[in-house]
């Protein structure tokens, strides 16, 4: 669409130019300067880079409490998020830089870990916010997932009506679809989307069984069942497709957010134990 | 002896509002008078509305001058009042007095009564209001007794099968209250309901939709038998069982009554009403007209008048009840004249020739008048508009090329106000100008008051819209302009449908002056839209200059009006101006080769109308969200509540969808707002950067609500409801420990809401620096605010600057 843009490409592309120019500054750096005893965080340029680095993650954190609030003048969030994530992926050069490339079994390696954990769930964040949108809309063909739940119940209210006088196995296993019908549930429901075992789907294929083995059931009432079932089928698809989407696209905050708090007390834990035990 | 009959000052006919206002006001300085009412009680019309309905006072600007006390209140609060006053003030009311005709003159007045009594009276004061003279029916059996013209309590009738004729408010509203307990059905002469309010209509429609009630259209009455109705439907005649027929086919002045009092009418018009003076005394003298039968419908005004007629009657200084609001608008810019200001409005200014002295008074009141220096701006170019304006003394100047002085009695600024568009030209001060500033209410109810005014407005229109196409300046051209525009006219044309269409004969040259246009063409079997005409460009130039058959169809793509002239006219045009010649043959060209250039493609010819079926067309700024954007985060529903008082003004997910685009339920600021309609308290307004807004005022009817076909106002508490901070939002178990607790109040807001609720709708955050709130605060940019016209036009592969 005219003039519109992504949270990458924000801007003219300004975040990701700054993020790229910090990067590239802070490799040079590092290849430029030439510590005693190796490169380590403890260097002068290992000093800066552990002060920048802390200084992104505390104003990337920021972030959460800005998006909450409203009304403030300034740059526009999308702004912000583009920022988010172009100076994070300069984060992981940076504190790894910081590093010196001395890993081990410390605070230090962990509170690392943790931030590279962090980043590794925002990288999955942006991937799922870029893709998902466009996948959910073409779902939906621009419904809301509302409007797909009421046609369902529609849908059932005319499987009552046409099975009212149907066979008895045959309005069994409508009642079996009627009443064993769920879409969600708990997380892992939610991330199979379409492939969870359907009440629906059973009776539209028992009643299909049922038919090609009785001839006398074959009648237009019968198909008209067949026909509703099948709609509900992929009505169902749908909305439950929708779920799992809309799953992914909540599920990366899960890991972020706990690890941008785990990543912030392993910090702490870092820079005191630096600056006082080193 | 024989005494003989006592002869009153005034005699006073019906005991609706004007006559106890005018009763009233004679008891209260002891003048000898006579209240005659033809039922049983006072306030007929009120007394039958349904029970406990609101009684609204408007206008609230207007001061009550009358002893008869009344305020805003329900049906029974107002009724009482006015028995007490009657009471107190110890009114001589004679009930059941239905007057049959009035003989005599000035001094002498003999009013006879159906029962065969005469009243007499020095002067007779007719307060008879309309709704003493319903509509009957005129077909067989109208006159049985199961045929009825009103509705008292529609709880008294249960099980019966019903039959409402009538496409009216109170069709509509007694078909509604019947169906609950009878079997109904409504008949519809016509094949919509054009006549009825909004909300009536919306409410009628849906009962048919859900089965309440039928409704039968383009059918009206053949004949009337004791258990059936005979109909004329468009498929023939239908026989209806029924046990009550009732038909509320409006009132109207008793016009036969009045002429044989020697009361003369203006026009054949059905709504005409009798023309009265200041003092609202009719052309037969002694006798006076006040409150509806004078065209004052509204009920302050008639109890007003009822004070005013009995002191003009005896002869006391009649102090009008607006007089001195008047005044102080007056003094505010220097002047003591209001006779002498009133009189040169009348004779000086064109549009106020035909308007009654006592309208020009009520648009006076609620106008503004203004002085500005010279170079001050009135208005600039761009800027949307809410009112017009009448050069008073000195001139303003139009900043076009070249400049336009308009001097006293000429008006400026409609074209915008009537067009819904912004300002074209910006306006500044001339010479020591006062203008009268006309708001937008005013405007609106001045272009209905009578054909006069609407044919110099329509005049007016037309030849700036031909003075904008020859563009040159006005002294020179202004006979020819003129006797175009005594030829042209002006045709309207609903959404939707063809202005013309593609291999039509050509016979006609266009000028938008409202709406917009959509132009098509079909390329194989696919419809391409090839262009969006707005007010002040012109169609339908190719196939008179070609002198070929239309080559593209033009659909009206909202209520559209245009400016016809057939070919001669056309031709006379080119020929008088070869430069307009010239010019339009430089558009045709552009036109050809762009339409030539432009793609085939479906898909954007889809949206463009998408967007005009979504009513797009017709919003100033609108709200999308591109979905493949959106991740559903909710923070746009967030800011928009917390910018405004914790009741978000969208509804993100409600609302259509077109490939990538959704248009969620948000205020489109259209550029004639619907929700403008009908607001008692004149609360909806237009910023001059277009944002329409409701501002303190709103008084909680739901009118707008009801209007806007988007539905995109609702109700919310008047007093805000908390937002959370930022704490309670990222913690919000924890921010609940912290937060102390009232005592036997609950923090979620919901006592707040059981306040009272008025009308909120998005403002566009007018009065935030940042902009709207929710294209600010959404993260991934995908919510976006754009004005439609130059949506459309990008999506067509037009300039922006077009539009």
């Amino acid at each position: 669409m005219a003039g519109h843009r992504t949270i990458l490409t924000y801007g003219r592309y300004i975040w990701l130019k700054l993020g790229a120019g910090l990067i590239g500054l802070s490799c040079a750096a590092y290849a430029w300067h030439e510590p005693i005893g190796g490169p380590n965080g403890g260097s002068g340029l290992g000093y800066t880079f552990g002060v920048i680095g802390a200084g992104l993650i505390a104003w990337l954190t920021w972030f959460g409490v800005r998006k909450r609030q409203h009304g403030r003048s300034g740059a526009p969030l999308q702004a912000w998020l583009s920022a988010h994530v172009h100076l994070g992926l300069a984060l992981a050069v940076i504190a790894t830089l910081h590093t010196g490339f001395q890993f081990g079994l410390n605070i230090h390696t962990l509170a690392w870990g943790l931030m590279m954990a962090t980043i590794g769930s925002g990288m999955f964040g942006v991937v799922a916010y870029l893709t998902l949108p466009r996948i959910q809309t073409a779902n939906l063909r621009g419904r809301a997932l509302t409007d797909v739940l009421q046609e369902v119940a529609s849908v059932d209210v005319e499987l009552r009506r046409a099975s009212r006088d149907a066979d008895d196995e045959l309005n069994r296993w409508v009642q079996h679809s009627d009443g064993h019908c769920k879409v969600g549930g708990g997380l892992i429901t939610q991330l199979r989307g379409p492939r969870v075992p359907c009440a629906n789907h059973e009776a539209l294929t028992a009643i299909q069984v049922l038919v090609s083995n009785d001839r006398h059931l074959e009648s237009q009432s019968v198909r008209q069942l067949l026909g509703l079932l099948s709609r509900k089928s992929r009505l169902l698809a749908q909305a439950r497709r929708e779920v799992q989407l809309r799953a992914w696209l909540r599920l990366w905050l899960f890991a972020h957010v706990p690890l941008t708090f785990a990543l912030l007390v392993a910090l702490a834990g870092h820079v005191l134990s630096v600056f006082f035990f080193w | 002896m024989t005494l003989s009959p006592p002869i009153f000052e005034i005699a006073v006919l019906g005991a609706g509002p004007g006559g106890l206002g005018a009763a009233c006001r004679a008891a209260e300085l002891g003048a000898s008078h006579i209240l005659l009412e033809r039922s049983d009680h006072i306030a007929d019309t009120i007394y039958k509305y349904q029970r406990g309905k609101h009684v609204m006072a408007t206008p609230n600007i207007l001061p009550l001058c009358c002893p008869v006390p009344f305020a805003e209140g329900s049906r029974e609060a107002v009724l009482a009042d006015w028995q007490s006053a009657v009471d107190r003030l110890g009114v001589n009311l004679r009930t059941g007095a239905d007057v049959v005709s009035i003989d005599g003159e000035k001094g002498a007045f003999e009013v006879r009564l159906a029962c065969g009594d005469t009243v007499l009276a020095r002067h007779v004061v007719l307060a008879i209001g309309m709704q003493g003279n319903l509509r009957k029916l005129r077909v067989d059996g109208a006159e049985l007794p199961h045929v009825q013209y009103q509705l008292d309590d529609p709880d008294d009738h249960s099980d019966e099968s019903i039959v409402v004729i009538g496409a009216g408010d109170s069709a509509i509203e007694n078909a509604l209250a019947l169906s609950e307990d009878n079997d109904v059905t409504l008949l519809n002469r016509r094949g919509e309901f054009a006549r009825a309010k909004g909300p009536n209509v919306k409410a009628i429609q849906r009962a048919a939709q859900d089965g309440d009630l039928t409704v039968l259209y383009q059918t009206s009455p053949r004949s009337i038998h004791p258990d059936q109705i005979l109909l004329n439907t468009p498929d023939g005649p239908l026989g209806l069982p029924c046990d009550r027929v009732i038909a509320r086919i409006g009132a109207m002045a008793p016009r036969g009554f009045l002429e044989r009092s020697g009361v003369p009418f203006p026009s054949e018009d059905p709504n005409a009403v009798p023309e009265v003076s200041e003092t609202y005394e009719s052309a037969r003298q002694g006798l006076y007209i006040i409150g509806a039968l004078a065209g004052y419908p509204l009920i302050k005004q008639a109890l007003n008048q009822g004070q005013e007629v009995t002191d003009a009657i005896l002869g006391r200084e009649v102090v009008p009840a607006d007089q001195s609001l008047l005044e102080a608008k007056l003094a505010e810019v220097g002047l003591s004249d209001l006779r002498a200001l009133l009189r040169w409005l009348h004779t000086e200014v064109p549009l106020f020739a035909s308007i009654t002295k006592l309208q020009l008074r009520e648009l006076l009141l609620q106008s503004r008048l203004l002085r500005f220096s010279e170079d001050e701006v009135i208005f600039a170019r761009g800027d949307y508009s809410d009112q017009f304006y009448i050069v008073v003394e000195g001139d303003v100047v139009v900043d076009i090329e070249p400049p336009v002085r308009i001097g006293a009695g000429m008006y400026f600024g409609e074209m915008a106000l009537l067009a819904g568009r912004p300002r074209i030209a910006t306006t500044r001060g001339g010479r020591a100008p006062l203008v009268m500033q006309v708001p937008r209410k005013a405007a609106v109810q001045l272009q209905h008051s009578s054909a006069a005014v609407r044919r110099v407005l329509d005049q007016t229109r037309m030849s700036r819209y031909l003075h904008n196409l020859i563009g040159r300046d006005l002294a020179d051209q202004e006979t020819f302009v003129q006797d175009l525009v005594q030829e042209c006219e002006l045709r309207a044309y609903d959404a939707g449908t063809p202005i013309f269409s593609e291999g039509d004969p050509g016979d006609h040259f266009h000028i938008v002056c409202r709406g917009a246009a959509v132009v098509s063409q079909t390329r194989g079997p696919e419809e391409v839209i090839l262009s969006y005409v707005k007010p002040g460009e012109y169609l339908g130039e190719i196939a008179l200059i070609d002198d070929v058959s239309r080559t593209a169809t033009v659909r009206a793509a909202a209520r559209t009006e245009t400016i016809v002239l057939d070919r001669m006219l056309f031709q006379r045009l080119l020929e008088a101006f070869p430069e307009v010649r010239h010019e339009v043959q430089r558009t045709m060209q552009t036109r050809l080769i762009r339409t030539s250039a432009q793609d085939d493609d479906s898909q954007t010819a889809n949206l463009v109308q998408f967007f005009i079926n979504e009513g797009v067309a017709i919003a100033t700024d609108v709200l999308l969200i591109d979905k493949s954007l959106c991740v559903g985060c909710d923070n746009c529903e967030d800011a928009c509540a917390a910018t405004h008082g914790g009741v978000s003004r969208l509804d993100r997910q409600a609302g259509p969808t077109y490939a990538m685009l959704h248009v969620p339920t948000s205020c489109r600021h259209c550029e004639h707002p619907y929700c403008m309609k009908d607001c008692p308290p004149d609360a909806i307004h237009r910023d001059e950067t277009g944002e329409v807004f409701i501002d303190d005022t709103c008084i909680g009817c739901g009118n707008c609500q009801q209007y806007c076909p988007f539905g995109v106002i609702q109700m919310a508490p008047r007093d805000p409801v908390p937002t959370p901070s930022v704490l309670e939002q990222l913690f919000p178990v924890l921010a609940s420990w912290l937060k102390p607790r009232k005592a036997g109040g609950c923090s979620d807001g919901s006592a707040a809401t059981e306040g009272a609720k008025v009308a909120v709708k998005c403002d566009m955050c007018r009065e935030v620096a940042t902009g709207p709130a929710c294209v600010h605060s959404c993260p991934t940019g995908a919510a976006l605010r754009v004005s439609p016209r130059e949506f459309i036009s990008v999506q067509m592969g037009l300039d922006p600057g077009d539009v």
